[in-house]
């Protein structure tokens, strides 16, 4: 039994980490969910490009020498897609600018043969709702730039952490008893207390996952800054994780530019990787901006097995022969010591195990967002009941009410918005309209009565994801893939709740017409 | 953490210790750790990326369990204590590791 005086203190010290932590993670989850199928996304959003089907892949040489002779920077640095799609249309990729360093996908050119065999190259700009969506998840919905949003992720995070922490301590004693006793008919407030700390109960794992990764990946840098200084020592390679090595001894690669042929890159990396699935072969004449020799890296996927990136792991490999040269990012082949640090990775980003886990994540991250906003809402209601600063308690319902809504709305009309377009939509332009969205939910929190903006939030959550559906399901009656069908669920399920909750919303704020028309 | 009983009334104290003194603490830790099991800080290595998580994670359990200490200035006394102990150590070891 923990000690009443410990347990007390970490009531508060819960619903003040909570308070102040609750909104940001609302939109961190929110977006995060979405961002699960981010490439999906990505390409659901991207439209079917006008290139010609991809050449087969043994005939790739023919296709690489083609676009070397048309454009001669192509032999720096190209991709070949092994499995092409509306946002990789070509089986040869190269960037328009080289060195884009960044993480927003940059500008490509794809290049594929006419039926008469001369080259065909489109540059086509990519869509950036999904890399925006995930960019909001990854600075907690802060139009900030990397620096200061990372400092203010990394605070969350770990505000975020002791709120879980002191959660299980407050709630651990009390939880054997009450844990599935969700008392939905006595008061409102017990229900929301009930469903709160079922779902944090039951998320507990995926929580403490979250929090300490992402402590991490705001914190890494200074941490490795911090050791450079300790251990550092004049031999040491200093590489960030994930550049490649410079392969030695160095030999020139052929005057072709092309080191060795797709095909048999593939072979030999099923021998010596069986099941791992490559998606793209990246080469590069120098590595790390020009310093280094040349790259061969073949990145992939492997469900058997956790692995590091959201979408897969990559295997680097000898450019003129074709083996392995480094596996520590490749899954199923890495150190254990390496394949330990990659599950707190994999752990973050649901990449292990499939679309059945990339699923589960989607839910808990839902469920997550879900989670703080029930906190808020006990937070407010102990409030009101207690009858103690009722002007600062009614800022934090308004403002957990504005901002919950403007997120979903935002997020959702975003879709809708950019899945209308006959374009892309970039990043920034994906930026303006969410946060157009999200400030006037705040807005209209601040300026009408708190009853009545949360039906009309309501009303508009139901009829943008109602419109979403019918996008999806269009899209689905006319192509049948299984994006659209994905994102019609989706979009159903949320219209449905939001529906629900609209209605129940409609007898609180407008209690004559539910009378008279509701007979409930 | 005796017979005192916790109060909130103390948590600035307690929550500066913990974020401050705490990041002291895992550092310490961090330093004294890689020196022993001899990291040679590339980010490539694993010793580099698991003392990175180690020490994120030391810092984190600091923040959580600073509230566990009756007063703010134990929680500063104890926390940077033991964060200087360990400095102390690193610096032998150091120093018994070039002589």
């Amino acid at each position: 039994m923990i000690r009443s005086d410990i347990v007390r203190v970490y009531r508060e010290v819960h619903s003040w980490a909570g308070i102040i932590t609750g909104l940001f993670l609302f939109v961190a989850f929110y977006a995060g969910s979405v961002s699960m199928f981010e490439q999906t996304l990505q390409n659901w959003l991207t439209p079917v490009s006008t290139l010609p089907k991809a050449v087969p892949i043994d005939q790739t040489p023919e296709l690489l020498n083609k676009v070397f002779a048309a454009h001669p920077e192509a032999r720096k640095a190209y991709t070949i897609v092994l499995n092409p799609n509306s946002q990789k249309p070509g089986r040869v990729m190269w960037p328009e600018k080289a060195n884009n360093r960044g993480h927003a996908p940059s500008v490509m050119n794809s290049a594929a043969l006419a039926a008469d065999g001369s080259l065909i190259t489109i540059t086509s700009p990519p869509s950036g709702t999904a890399f925006f969506i995930d960019t909001l998840h990854r600075k907690v919905g802060l139009p900030l730039t990397e620096a200061p949003a990372s400092l203010i992720m990394g605070t969350i995070a770990l505000a975020y952490a002791l709120a879980l922490v002191s959660g299980v301590i407050v709630y651990l004693p009390a939880l054997k008893r009450t844990l599935f006793a969700v008392r939905l008919e006595g008061a409102e407030q017990r229900a929301w207390l009930d469903i709160h700390n079922l779902f944090g109960f039951f998320s507990l794992p995926f929580h403490l996952v979250m929090a300490l990764t992402s402590v991490v990946f705001a914190f890494h840098e200074p941490i490795y800054a911090i050791e450079q200084k300790l251990f550092a020592s004049p031999a040491t390679n200093h590489e960030m994780p994930g550049h490649e090595r410079p392969i030695t001894p160095f030999t020139p690669p052929p005057a072709n530019g092309f080191p060795l042929i797709p095909t048999k890159i593939i072979t030999s990396l099923a021998q010596e990787a069986p099941g791992f699935i490559p998606d793209t072969i990246e080469y590069a004449e120098h590595a790390r901006g020009g310093r280094g020799g040349p790259v061969l890296r073949v990145t992939g996927h492997d469900t058997r097995f956790i692995m590091r990136g959201p979408t897969g792991g990559f295997a680097t490999l000898d450019p003129m022969t074709g083996h392995i040269l480094s596996a520590e990012y490749l899954p199923g082949h890495q150190s254990r010591g390496m394949a330990v640090l990659t599950a707190f990775f994999a752990l973050h980003f649901g990449s292990y195990g499939g679309a059945i886990v990339k699923w589960g994540y989607l839910i808990l991250g839902f469920g997550g967002a879900f989670l703080f906003y029930t906190g808020n809402r006990l937070w407010i209601r102990s409030r009101q009941r207690k009858g103690a600063d009722t002007r600062g308690t009614l800022f934090l319902a308004r403002l957990t009410s504005g901002c919950c809504a403007g997120c979903i709305a935002g997020i959702t009309l975003l879709i809708v918005i950019a899945a209308s377009q006959t374009g892309t939509i970039s990043s920034s332009d994906s930026s303006l309209i969410y946060y157009t969205v999200f400030i006037l939910f705040i807005a209209a929190s601040f300026t009408f009565p708190l009853e009545k903006s949360n039906f009309i939030f309501l009303i508009f959550l139901t009829c943008s994801n109602g419109a979403l559906a019918a996008i999806a399901l269009k899209r689905a009656l006319h192509e049948g893939d299984l994006s659209s069908t994905g994102i019609l669920l989706v979009a159903l399920i949320q219209t449905v709740c939001f529906g629900f909750f609209a209605k129940r919303q409609m007898s609180k704020s407008f209690p004559q017409l539910a009378t008279t028309h509701l007979p409930t | 953490m005796n017979d005192r009983n916790l109060t909130i009334q103390h948590w600035r104290g307690q929550l500066s210790a913990g974020v401050i003194a705490g990041a002291f603490l895992s550092t310490a830790i961090l330093a004294v750790a890689g020196t022993l099991c001899g990291a040679n800080a590339s980010p490539m290595a694993i010793s580099s990326q698991a003392l990175m998580w180690l020490t994120a994670f030391i810092w984190t359990l600091c923040i959580c369990s600073c509230f566990l200490f009756v007063s703010g200035l134990r929680a500063w006394l104890i926390l940077s204590g033991s964060a200087l102990i360990l400095w102390a150590l690193f610096a032998l070891l150091k120093h018994a590791g070039l002589s």
